[in-house]
């Protein structure tokens, strides 16, 4: 049977695609990445979007938690002083309402519970980088402004009663904020009210008849206040722990796009190796087959 | 005497026809790296025998010519494979132009590399839109949700005008390919007159072998059929039926430009370009990737670009900026843009908003501080918004899809290329010059010159015997 007397030019062919194989592991190797264009692995690439598109919604979460627990930490350490100011207010109450102290002690009394008021309105007015924590979505205007025209003076609250989450990336919702009205000035719970009316109770001199009932009530508005410290402190919590949650998830997604993406420098050189040898056997055979011919023994 | 001067006729016969079979196999060796030329083999035939005192005597050998060794339906079959070849052939070549726009997609990392590609860009808008959930009356966070809308806006842009551009190219290419296969079909034609001319009947020899050549070189350009006629003839027309060669006549196929891009035209002025699309050859794969595969990937683009930025703005102008102010859009997409025809918006979406206060993160009427806007912005990204997928997974599904055809492609191809190889093949075996073939030949040949010579020297002998009726010396 005759054969292709060109047999050659088909060598040459095969000695082409062993010159591009190598060319393709040896770009492999440079970059690391097995996949350096859509078709050489059309799956991996598409995963890879949305891996990189989850792995930086984790990453971006992390900025948002750890942004929003500075906020929440100073939410609570504002609370916290409260608690403390109204602890002491308590006691300076009780003092004055034993009937032992005379006239001027019972008005300091006032003046230092005045003082207390205005160290809780100060705290109500928190702010975290110029923004007031306690005004509900209208942080520009602070929570209270108080008015002491009149006895007792009266604090009055300027935000609104917007409640903020942040959404963490399983999709829970975190609560960041809660607004002063329903800390500082919840009816049957009215810290400022109350406080001012303390204020009032003793600023004559001698404790008014109100003064005891309001004592008993600033109590129970202070363990009102400590039940919503509760709430920021499990929204800190929660925040962290969805914040754990979210940098876990990261370093899997990003070993699970390692391997996905990462070239195997064993197997590759395995591979160049052959393809290397394969091409030396092509050019001998080209080259001993270039030399017979028949015309050489005429 | 008679019979001794057969034999010398014999004899010289036989020189002569030696020496033309030396000649083929001369002209063999010399055109062995001819492309489309074809083995000739000597065609020997035996003379007619004469009766002679009732005898029937041989009259030795003529060589009647050169048969060129063809197959007219390898020919044919190595023409039709050439033309599917080179149009995935050259459909591959555009296709990984276009795919090295979404290379980005496949590097790792998530980082605010810009150069990673529109997944990406998409990814850091909604990272930033995310952060702003947790500060929405920070400057710095609404900075960044408009710099990564920059960003990705024109990201849009560059890929689309790339894409634009490599169909301008394309259409480039299909002209100059148009222009090419014009002047191989005159050549054709002018063949095709001198054949019906000199060889109305039987194989054309070098004409023939210069004709299937062009056909050859057409098929690599245009897909066309072919069909014999009398006298040697040859019709060529498109895989269509729009007629390109008809006996001496080439009919040019002629270019025009409609809708933006250059269509073609037969000598009737009949749109031939979804016949041209089809028919296969470099143009074919050309026109594949200009009229389908780079529209398909814009059409992709511009329905991303148009329902992000489409919702966006939509979610934007429902909620209350800094200031107070009802949100406005934040991007801007060309006017005749619409959610069932979005064409155009990949390359014409751009970032209106430049104040960052602007940004409606607060639900209408709510205080600066409000974030309900900006988590129903972020939260986009989780919806089936596009085609019923998320953007992101919609671009996932995009490249995945590029990246398939390219590899369906790049797999038809090689499969192809090894059939058409294989053909070659085929052809090779029977028209192709065996130069150890035709060193035996040239060895046969040599030695049956050889022993023509040398009957001719006996026959010499012979006659002086007959001349000297047996006195040797008289008359050498």
């Amino acid at each position: 049977m005759r054969v292709n007397p060109q047999y050659l030019t088909n060598l040459v062919g095969s000695l082409d695609a062993t010159s591009s194989a190598e060319e393709r592991l040896t770009e492999e190797l440079a970059s690391g990445s097995q996949v350096n264009a859509l078709s050489d692995n059309p799956v991996a690439a598409g995963e890879n979007v949305l891996l990189s598109a989850q792995i930086g919604n984790d990453d971006s979460f992390s900025q948002t938690a750890s942004s929003t627990q500075s906020l929440l930490q100073v939410s609570d350490s504002a609370l916290s002083t409260v608690v403390g100011q109204l602890t002491s207010a308590i006691s300076l109450a009780i003092e004055a309402n034993n009937g032992t102290m005379n006239a001027n002690d019972v008005k300091s009394i006032s003046n230092q519970i005045a003082g207390i008021r205005d160290e809780v309105l100060s705290m109500a007015n928190t702010t975290y980088l110029g923004n007031y924590v306690f005004s509900g979505s209208k942080g520009t205007l602070p929570a209270y402004a108080l008015d002491t025209s009149t006895s007792p003076a009266v604090a009055t609250y300027q935000g609104d009663s917007d409640v903020e989450y942040v959404k963490t990336p399983n999709g829970q919702n975190v609560q960041i904020n809660v607004p002063g009205s329903q800390i500082f000035s919840v009816v049957g719970n009215d810290v400022l009210g109350t406080l001012n009316q303390l204020v009032a109770d003793y600023s004559s001199g001698t404790a008014s008849s109100t003064a005891v009932a309001d004592t008993g009530a600033l109590g129970t508005a202070l363990s009102y206040v400590s039940q919503q410290r509760v709430v920021i402190d499990n929204s800190i919590t929660r925040l962290t722990s969805a914040e754990d949650y979210s940098q876990s998830e990261k370093t899997q997604l990003i070993s699970v796009q390692t391997n996905l993406l990462q070239a195997d420098v064993g197997q590759i050189a395995t591979q160049l190796s052959t393809a290397e040898t394969q091409q030396a056997a092509l050019s001998q055979v080209i080259a001993t087959l270039g030399k017979q011919s028949l015309f050489n023994d005429l | 005497m008679a019979t001794i001067s057969t034999a010398f006729n014999i004899a010289t016969g036989a020189l002569d026809a030696d020496q033309e079979a030396l000649n083929i196999v001369a002209n063999n060796t010399a055109n062995a790296s001819t492309p489309g030329y074809t083995l000739e083999m000597p065609t020997w035939q035996q003379n007619d025998s004469i009766s002679l005192n009732g005898m029937n005597v041989g009259t030795g050998v003529t060589l009647t010519g050169a048969q060129s060794q063809r197959s007219l339906v390898l020919d044919k079959a190595v023409q039709q494979q050439t033309q599917t070849q080179s149009a995935s052939s050259a459909r591959l070549t555009a296709l990984d132009q276009m795919q090295a726009l979404f290379s980005g997609a496949s590097s790792a990392g998530t980082d605010t590399n810009a150069s990673s590609g529109i997944g990406s860009d998409l990814n850091n808008l909604f990272s930033a839109l995310s952060s702003l959930e947790g500060g929405a009356s920070n400057d710095a966070y609404r900075e960044s949700v408009l710099s990564a809308a920059g960003t990705l806006a024109s990201d849009f842009n560059s890929s689309a005008s790339q894409l634009e551009s490599q169909r301008d190219s394309l259409d480039q290419q299909g002209i100059s390919v148009v222009g090419q296969a014009n002047k191989l079909l005159q050549n054709v034609a002018q063949l095709n007159q001198q054949i019906e001319t000199t060889s109305p009947n039987a194989d054309a020899g070098t004409l023939e072998d210069q004709r299937q050549q062009d056909l050859t070189s057409l098929s690599q350009l245009m897909g066309i059929r072919t069909a014999t006629t009398e006298n040697n003839g040859l019709t060529v027309t498109t895989t269509g039926g729009a007629l390109l060669v008809s006996e001496g006549q080439a009919f040019q196929v002629t270019s025009g430009e409609s809708n933006g891009v250059t269509h073609f035209y037969d000598s009737q002025g009949t749109d031939i370009t979804p016949d041209l699309t089809a028919g296969g050859g470099e143009l074919g794969g050309i026109l594949t990737a200009r009229d389908q595969d780079i529209p398909t990937a814009e059409s992709a683009l511009d329905q991303l670009a148009y329902t992000v930025a489409s919702q966006l703005n939509t979610q934007n102008e429902a909620g209350s900026d800094l200031n107070g102010n009802a949100g406005t859009a934040i991007f801007s997409l060309p006017e005749n843009a619409t959610a069932a025809d979005p064409a155009g918006s990949a390359a014409g979406i751009s970032v209106t908003m430049t104040d960052p206060a602007l940004i409606a993160a607060a639900a209408a009427g709510q205080g600066s501080s409000d974030n309900t806007n900006a988590t129903a912005m972020a939260n986009i990204a989780d919806q089936a918004v596009v085609n019923g997928t998320t953007p992101t997974q919609y671009f996932s599904d995009f490249v995945t899809t590029l990246g398939s055809l390219v590899t369906e492609v790049s797999g038809d191809n090689t499969a192809q290329q090894a059939s058409l190889t294989q053909l070659q093949n085929q052809i090779g075996s029977l028209s192709g010059v065996n130069l150890n073939d035709e060193a035996s030949q040239l060895e046969t040949l040599e030695q049956s010159y050889q022993a023509a010579s040398k009957l001719f020297t006996s026959l010499d002998q012979v006659m002086v015997s007959a001349l000297n009726l047996g006195v040797e010396t008289t008359y050498s």
